[in-house]
C-alpha cells in the first residue's frame, strides 16, 4: 500500500480517537486493521515522523520514559484534519 | 442488483450514521426509523436496523471508544470532589480512553484467534477425511485386483474381500 495510504489511514484513525491521544500501539493495531499488507512499528514510526514533520500531528511523551517512542501518544492537529479531508 | 437494507443504512453518510445510532441507543427503533424516514427520506425496517446497530459500533472503534471516555469526562465532570480540576479530569478521561481501546482490541484480537483456531480445526478435520477417502481408495483398488485374480476361486475372493473390508 502506498505510503500516502497509509499515512492518510493514519490521519483518519488520529482524527476517530480526537480529542483523545493514541498510544503507539493501539495506533499500529488499529492501522493495520485497515491496511494490507500490514506495516511494522518501525514503518508506522517513519510515516509517525514524516506526519510530525509536516505539523499534522504530534505526540504526548511518557513521562517516565520520555525517549521511548514506542510510549508516546499520539494526536492529531488541526492541518492533519484538514489534510484528511481534503 | 437491489441492496440489502442494512448495507444501505452502512452506506449512510457518516454523520447520519452517527445520529442513527445514538437516537436508536436514546428512544428505540421506531423512533429511530421515523426520524431516518423523516429527515433523509430513507425507509427501512427494525430487522435491518438491528444488524446495523449492531455493526455500527464495530465499524469506527476507536471513534465508540473516544465516545465512551467522552461519557465518562461528561460523568466525571459532574462529580463535585474533580469537577474543578479540569486537567485531572482531562487526565482520568484519557486512561479510560486508553483502557477502553485496549478492551476493544482484545475482544477483537480474542475472536480472531477464535477464527484462527476454528480454521485449524478444520484442516485437520479435511486430513482425516482425506485420509479416509485413501484408505477407501486403496481398499477398492485391492478388491479390483481381487476380482481379477484368476489364480483365485470363488470361495477364496470371497474370503479376501471380507477380510479386505473388515467383515471376515
Amino acid at each position: 500500500m502506498s505510503p500516502l495510504t497509509i499515512r492518510r489511514t493514519i490521519l483518519s484513525v488520529l482524527g476517530s480517537a480526537k480529542p483523545f491521544a493514541v498510544p503507539a500501539e493501539t495506533l499500529l493495531a488499529e492501522v493495520n486493521r485497515l491496511v494490507r499488507p500490514a506495516i511494522k512499528s518501525v514503518d508506522l514510526a517513519e510515516h509517525l515522523t514524516a506526519l510530525q514533520g509536516q505539523q499534522m500531528i504530534d505526540y504526548i511523551a511518557d513521562p517516565v520514559a520520555p525517549d521511548d517512542a514506542t510510549a508516546r501518544k499520539w494526536h492529531i492537529k488541526e492541518a492533519g484534519e484538514a489534510a484528511f479531508r481534503s | 442488483m437491489k441492496r440489502r437494507s442494512d448495507s444501505k443504512l452502512k452506506t449512510l453518510p457518516d454523520p447520519v450514521q452517527d445520529q442513527l445510532y445514538a437516537i436508536y441507543e436514546r428512544q428505540g427503533g421506531e423512533e429511530a426509523l421515523a426520524w431516518l424516514e423523516e429527515k433523509h427520506g430513507v425507509k427501512s425496517n427494525t430487522g435491518s436496523l438491528s444488524k446495523f446497530a449492531a455493526w455500527f459500533p464495530f465499524s469506527r472503534p476507536l471513534e465508540m471508544v473516544a465516545r465512551h471516555a467522552s461519557q465518562f469526562k461528561a460523568a466525571a465532570k459532574a462529580n463535585p470532589k474533580i469537577k474543578d480540576d479540569a486537567e485531572q479530569a482531562a487526565e482520568y478521561t484519557q486512561i479510560a480512553f486508553e483502557q477502553l481501546a485496549l478492551q476493544q482490541q482484545n475482544l477483537k484480537g480474542f475472536v480472531s484467534l477464535q477464527k484462527v483456531r476454528l480454521k485449524k480445526v478444520d484442516q485437520r478435520h479435511d486430513a482425516r477425511r482425506i485420509s479416509l477417502l485413501e484408505k477407501k481408495a486403496a481398499q477398492l483398488d485391492e478388491a479390483e485386483g481381487v476380482m481379477k485374480d484368476e489364480t483365485l476361486n470363488e470361495a477364496e475372493k470371497a474370503q479376501r474381500m471380507r477380510s479386505l473390508f473388515g467383515m471376515g
